[in-house]
């Protein structure tokens, strides 16, 4: 024991004496452990750790597997739920939610919340306790009586500053009052689900009479809880059989629709989860580069101290007894490095959750390092020291005392040459692999960022509302939309405005689709109709949005009238899939059936991406919006500036011209795209970081390296200008040594890369994963770094005096 | 005599400075050395003799004075003329051989010759030549460490050698041999010196200073003694010229 803490105490002079090198090991050590851990905390809590919810394990989320169209996890049908939920033998209870937005009416302006209905069972399903009053009963969700909401303790603070008086209070929501009954939990998962955005509240939904009978259109989100020892695959054989007998019941709306049931925890992780373990494996090469690094400041020590370690083998120190004293050393390096690691996993944390993409990543605020999290930071530190400690301990635990002690310094065999040599190859060729992961994103970003989504996505605001309650007839709800268009063009810095049923890159759209056919053509029976979208507009729509018309013309105020003619403009894709070969102009097309009115189409328009970059066209009808009453609308206003600077004035003048009108997005398109692309971005930033500090550290450890070889062939040199080397023939000897390492390394990293490609496939836009552009400038950009890294001491060596380098022992 | 020196230094001092003090090295140093000549520069410990043959060899500058080299001022050259100028006219001969460990004997010998950029066939006919003319030809593939002491240094004379340099400068080649060793080394030098090699050496050896044509004596940094050898003495008396 007396010895051991001997050797602590000796370990901690010696890292004091040689502060520089303890500096860059600590630092290193902390980079790869802080990291490793900031990652793993992530992980922890979103994949490894189970739902807050008691017996976790059984909760399901239920989708129809719409083989008809080939969305295996669509939302459900409300009669479909009804069915399975009565049919089944495998759930204990299920329970459907609707996302939702309620407009909070306080004084003269109302606010936009939102909102979830949940049917009969819900909180009974999951297991939550309420935090204050009641949740719901089965009462709540009859026909006729009041309506309830229970509020999310987020809403309950930020709306009413944590009043326990809120039970029993009335809200008047959407012109309606309901009464508050209860307040959740804080740790209630508020985006479950629809993890698009938290919850503010939750309204025991009441079920409409048609609801009950509708197997058309499917729109609700279905969870479950399974009897004890179900499998989801159990329970999906289970609800498939029910599917196949409403499919016999029901042909027409439910041929080809079956059951999918997915794990809740599974299905809350599986947009993430593929990113957060490739964040995983990218950390853990940092962290391997870390220790090959420390290693190979260790083994330079180690040859500094190779007299010192001569003379206490002499003394009569034992191999096991001097591996003691490096190991010790090791120990305490790995120690400290994990003291600096677990503050840079504190800073890493926060910086993870501000780069999160929030709207995506639910339980992002349950992220934290925990003790949990700690006990993997002590196994990690354990590992740590095996990595970067073992070869050092085993080299440096065997001197060679005939060298050390004969020629009184440092003496580096070529063994350990060798071993420093391969550490470099190792560590350029995982900073290679990084970096092609990064390069590979970061192209595949750039490919995103620079699709053409079909229309001038610069200098557009965005306000997306709903008019359903507040006129009182189609009429009124048609006039203000004119009016409200011809208001927003009246805010300074507007240059023109439109609005559109189904934004572009909007997730709050209502996508209506229709099954169509071309007039004078034969009509193919209900199930064997081509679909297509059904977009409402106004005139000014394409000219503001900049969707160029192809062929005919656009939209006119003339046409937006219920009594003008009506009407159409098509898409290309449309036109494609309608008119493959024809001109569609001055053509007829019917929606649904043969008894609805024609519609006369007037010109063609280009494809706009709808759900994002990777997204397909969609073939689209747009209608004006005259000949309908539709309340669920999103402006678009050109400006000629900054759009963002023009959304207060344009909510001002909304709200001029109706006061309680609330707003469920407000933005601008940059502020759209960024919320699209923020998982890629997340990822990007993430790897770009590991790959940049992966590079800083491979630099350091090769300037090491070449540094070291400088210092020992000191003499050589003095030799080689003593035989007429210039100065720049001694750079280009010693960059070359550094080079030749990181090129066998790129060499080697490259053949990973390419092998291990796959790995990121999943995330690649129009990228191959083996892209010739990203490997080769990978390696340019690591062979460039290792230059520089070995100039340092290559100018340097060149400065040596030969006459001084001659007399160097 | 002024138009035939290979070597001439005029009025050279050099002065080291540490911290506050000036070391005055070597002080109104003239020197003049013949094409063809074998000159021994000897002198007791700390006189001068290797700052005298880094001033030769072009390793360091003369604080001042004058140094010409066949005919060229070579007193203020800048560090890349001065390695030309060294891999060009000079050959080092070092005490301590001053092999390259990872380079077997031939890149040893082929290294100055890299520096000139000479082709490959010219290169590797010199290093045979040179190899072959210090009996080093059967060991081209060896490494340092797999020869004797006078086996490296031998290796070491064909690089000096292997360049053609106008002169050769040898610091105490014999330092690190033993006798045999040390007289065979001693012997190549003079057969080179019989076959026209300028050469300048460093010994405190008086037997080995014996085998010059002149001996020059350092002391304190200045030029105490400069008189031809005895054995040189014995050959004017003989009847017989130096050159």
């Amino acid at each position: 024991m007396t010895d051991l803490l001997l050797d602590i105490r000796y370990a901690l002079r010696g890292l004091r004496k040689h502060p520089t090198f303890s500096g860059i090991a600590i630092l290193t050590l902390a980079l790869g452990i802080g990291a490793t851990t900031a990652i793993f905390s992530v992980i922890d809590t979103l994949i490894l750790r189970d739902l807050p919810y008691p017996r976790s394990g059984e909760l399901v989320t239920v989708w129809q597997d719409n083989r008809r169209e080939g969305i295996p996890r669509d939302d459900v049908a409300p009669a479909n739920f009804i069915d399975w939920r009565e049919r089944n033998q495998t759930f204990v209870e299920m329970a459907a939610v609707e996302p939702y937005s309620q407009d909070l009416v306080t004084d003269d302006r109302a606010e936009v919340l939102f909102a979830v209905q949940a049917t009969e069972g819900f909180f009974d399903l999951l297991g939550v306790q309420p935090y204050l009053g009641r949740l719901f009963r089965p009462e709540d969700h009859t026909p006729g009586t009041g309506a309830v909401v229970v509020l999310a303790y987020g809403l309950w603070m930020r709306g009413f500053g944590g009043d326990s008086s809120i039970v029993g209070r009335a809200l008047v929501l959407d012109d309606a009052p309901a009464v508050v009954v209860g307040v959740l939990p804080p740790e209630f998962e508020t985006g479950l689900l629809a993890a698009s955005f938290d919850r503010d509240l939750w309204i025991a939904r009441r079920m409409q009479g048609w609801e009950q009978a509708s197997r058309e259109s499917s729109w609700w989100q279905v969870v479950g809880r399974l009897n004890p020892g179900v499998t989801a695959q159990q329970a999906e054989a289970d609800l498939d059989r029910v599917a196949a007998d409403l499919a016999v019941e029901y042909p027409r709306t439910n041929e080809n629709i079956g059951a999918a049931v997915v794990g809740l925890h599974a299905y809350m992780v599986s947009s993430a989860g593929t990113a957060l373990w490739l964040l995983f494996g990218a950390v853990g090469l940092v962290l391997l580069i870390a220790c090959a690094n420390v290693a190979n400041l260790l083994l330079a020590r180690g040859a500094q101290r190779e007299t010192e370690l001569g003379v206490r083998a002499a003394l009569g120190a034992g191999g096991a007894r001097l591996a003691r004293l490096v190991l010790t050393e090791v120990v305490v390096l790995a120690c400290l490095g994990s003291v600096v690691g677990i503050i840079v996993a504190f800073w890493g944390v926060d910086l993870i959750k501000a780069l999160a993409p929030g709207h995506l990543i639910t339980r992002l605020d349950a992220i934290a390092v925990d003790g949990r999290v700690l006990g993997f930071t002590l196994l990690l530190t354990a590992l740590t020291a095996l990595l970067f400690g073992a070869v050092p301990t085993l080299q440096l635990s065997r001197p060679n005392l005939q060298g050390a002690l004969k020629e009184g310094r440092g003496h580096t065999s070529r063994a350990r040459a060798r071993v420093r040599s391969g550490l470099i190859v190792a560590e350029t060729a995982l900073a290679l692999g990084l970096l092609v992961g990064a390069g590979l994103i970061l192209r595949s970003f750039v490919m995103l960022l620079n699709e053409d989504t079909g229309f001038r996505r610069d200098r557009l605001a965005v306000l997306q509302i709903f008019r359903w309650n507040n006129d009182e007839t189609a009429q009124h709800r048609r006039q203000y939309f004119r009016d409200a268009i011809a208001t927003l063009e009246a805010v300074p810095g507007v240059r023109s405005a439109g609005a559109v049923s189904a934004a572009p890159f909007l997730e709050a759209n209502i996508d209506l689709r229709r099954a169509y056919f071309v007039d004078g053509e034969p009509m193919l029976p209900a199930e064997e109709m081509p679909q297509t979208h059904l977009t409402i507009v106004t005139p000014g729509y394409f000219e503001t949005v900049g969707v160029p018309v192809r062929r005919g013309r656009g939209l006119t105020d003339a046409d937006d009238h219920p009594d003008a003619e009506l009407v159409v403009v098509i898409n290309e894709s449309l036109r494609r899939q309608a008119w493959p070969d024809g001109d569609p102009l001055g053509r007829f097309i019917r929606l649904n059936s043969d008894t609805s009115p024609p519609l006369r189409v007037v010109g063609v328009v280009g494809d706009v991406r709808h759900a994002g970059f990777d997204a397909p066209p969609r073939p689209e009808v747009f209608v004006p919006h005259g000949h309908t009453q539709f309340g669920s609308m999103t402006f678009f206003v050109r400006t000629a500036g900054d759009p963002a600077h023009v959304l207060p004035p344009a909510r001002e003048a909304l709200w001029d011209l109706d006061a309680r009108q609330t707003f469920y997005y407000t933005g601008t398109v940059g502020d759209m795209i960024s919320r699209v692309v923020a998982p890629r971005r997340f990822v990007l930033a993430l790897l770009g970081a590991f790959a940049v500090v992966a590079l800083l550290m491979a630099a350091i450890g090769i300037y090491g390296v070449v540094s070291f070889a400088v210092q020992h062939r000191t003499r050589e040199i003095g030799v080689r200008m003593a035989l007429g080397a210039r100065r720049a023939d001694v750079v280009t000897l010693v960059v070359r040594q550094g080079v030749r390492l990181s090129a066998i390394g790129t060499a080697l990293g490259l053949v990973g890369a390419i092998a291990g490609s796959r790995l990121v496939e999943s995330m690649l836009y129009h990228v191959s994963p083996r892209d010739g552009f990203t490997l080769t400038g990978a390696a340019v950009v690591l062979l460039g770094v290792a230059a520089a890294a070995s100039y340092l001491p290559a100018r340097r060596a060149a400065r040596i005096d030969p006459l001084e380098a001659l007399r160097h022992e | 005599m002024e138009t035939d020196s290979l070597i001439r230094l005029q009025d050279v001092k050099k002065v080291f400075y540490t911290d506050e003090v000036e070391t005055h090295a070597l002080s109104e140093v003239h020197l003049d050395i013949a094409e063809g000549e074998f000159i021994a520069i000897a002198g007791p410990s700390g006189c001068g003799k290797t700052t005298l043959l880094s001033l030769l060899g072009l390793l360091d500058s003369p604080s001042s004075g004058e140094y010409t080299l066949a005919g060229e001022s070579v007193a203020k050259l800048d560090a890349t003329q001065r390695a030309f100028v060294r891999n060009r006219q000079i050959g080092f001969i070092f005490q301590a051989f001053n092999l390259i460990g990872d380079l077997t004997v031939q890149e040893n010998v082929e290294l100055p010759l890299t520096y000139r950029k000479m082709p490959p066939a010219e290169r590797k006919k010199r290093v045979l030549d040179a190899l072959e003319r210090v009996g080093m030809a059967h060991r081209t593939g060896h490494y340092p460490s797999q020869l004797s002491g006078g086996q490296q240094q031998r290796v070491a004379v064909a690089r000096a050698i292997a360049g053609k340099p106008a002169i050769l400068l040898a610091d105490e080649p014999t330092g690190n041999l033993d006798s045999k060793n040390g007289e065979a080394v001693m012997q190549l030098l003079k057969e080179l010196h019989g076959e026209g090699s300028t050469i300048c050496m460093v010994t405190h050896d008086p037997r080995y200073a014996e085998n010059a044509d002149r001996s020059v004596h350092l002391f304190d940094g200045r030029i105490v003694r400069d008189e031809a050898s005895d054995a040189a003495h014995e050959l004017e008396e003989s009847g017989f010229e130096l050159h």
